[in-house]
């Protein structure tokens, strides 16, 4: 399940640079091309201070 | 994707109940793992699906999400961007970067997207272009001159009118090589430079440019071919405000 979603995010836009470690997502490696939170909050917070969207990918690791 | 969401990992054997919720209220019935949703800062859901998904149809939710018009700057927020956007470019005009700065600053207490946050984005982009080539200008008059006074003031001024920029971090920097510089001319005009002091000094700033300051160069020698492509810095003013 994660797999198809990394492919997808892959497909959706270049890896940012830097930071990419901070906030990987916690079961597979985008390279960096979102930012991943692990809680609402934190992730809404962030969305908010930089007038973005909150992509939730609601899953299991395998 | 980057540009238009942050991610959230949510793990679906574990789930905190307000995204739990959040699924269930707009993914009625849905089975197929995983769950995807786009929603605003604020909980409103824009789009999303369950299962499967190719790129292709991938590409076509995360566009409508992108469209949504939960992004786009308010009226009020528009008028109070295109008043700063006024005041930036008149100031940019007179090469007066603090209040570009501060302008853009301003504009960062306020989110949705628009043409003025655009036209901000470009003005700040002079601005760091600016500072860009100041610094530059500062390396290089800290290396081919024995007082470090020219130098010093470029470096005070950028650091002045990019005030919490990474340019005036940079700046800064600057200033403390100067500071170590200013010694060794002392040192080396009384004829008591200890050997491999410019060496020395140049390591501490090493991966920066200011570890070159430790070197001298003439005045007429040729500046190495920049690696990133050169912006417009030819039609910023420099100087004044």
């Amino acid at each position: 399940m994660r797999t198809s979603i990394l492919v997808l995010l892959l497909c959706g836009g270049a890896a940012m640079a830097g930071n990419a470690e901070k906030f990987k997502h916690p079961h597979f490696a985008d390279g960096g091309v979102i930012r991943w939170y692990t809680t609402l909050a934190e992730a809404q917070a962030v969305a908010k201070k930089e007038g973005k969207l909150v992509f939730i990918e609601y899953g299991r690791e395998q | 994707m980057g540009n238009l969401a942050i991610g959230l990992a949510a793990d679906c054997d574990n789930p905190e109940r307000e995204v739990q919720q959040i699924m269930r209220a707009n993914l009625p019935g849905a089975t197929g793992l995983p769950f995807v949703g786009f929603i605003t800062h604020d909980g409103k859901w824009v789009e999303g699906y369950s299962g499967f998904k190719n790129s292709g149809d991938f590409q076509v939710v995360m566009e409508k999400a992108d469209k949504t018009p939960y992004l786009q700057a308010s009226k009020a927020t528009r008028k109070k961007l295109a008043g700063i956007v006024k005041r930036a470019d008149k100031a940019a005009a007179k090469g007066d970067w603090k209040t570009v700065v501060r302008g853009a600053k301003d504009a960062a207490k306020t989110t949705g997207r628009c043409p003025e946050r655009k036209q901000l984005a470009a003005l700040m982009s002079k601005a760091h272009a600016w500072a860009g080539a100041e610094l530059k200008r500062a390396l290089k008059l800290a290396r081919t001159s024995d007082d470090v006074a020219e130098s010093r003031k470029v470096l005070m001024n950028v650091k002045k009118r990019l005030a919490g920029e990474p340019d005036a971090d940079d700046a800064a920097a600057g200033l403390k090589a100067l500071r170590q510089l200013a010694k060794i001319h002392k040192l080396e005009a009384a004829g008591k430079a200890p050997e491999g002091i410019r060496e020395k000094s140049a390591a501490k700033f090493k991966d920066t440019r200011w570890a070159a300051a430790f070197s001298k160069a003439d005045a007429d020698e040729e500046e190495e071919p920049e690696e990133e492509e050169e912006s417009d810095e030819s039609e910023i003013e420099i100087g004044g405000g």
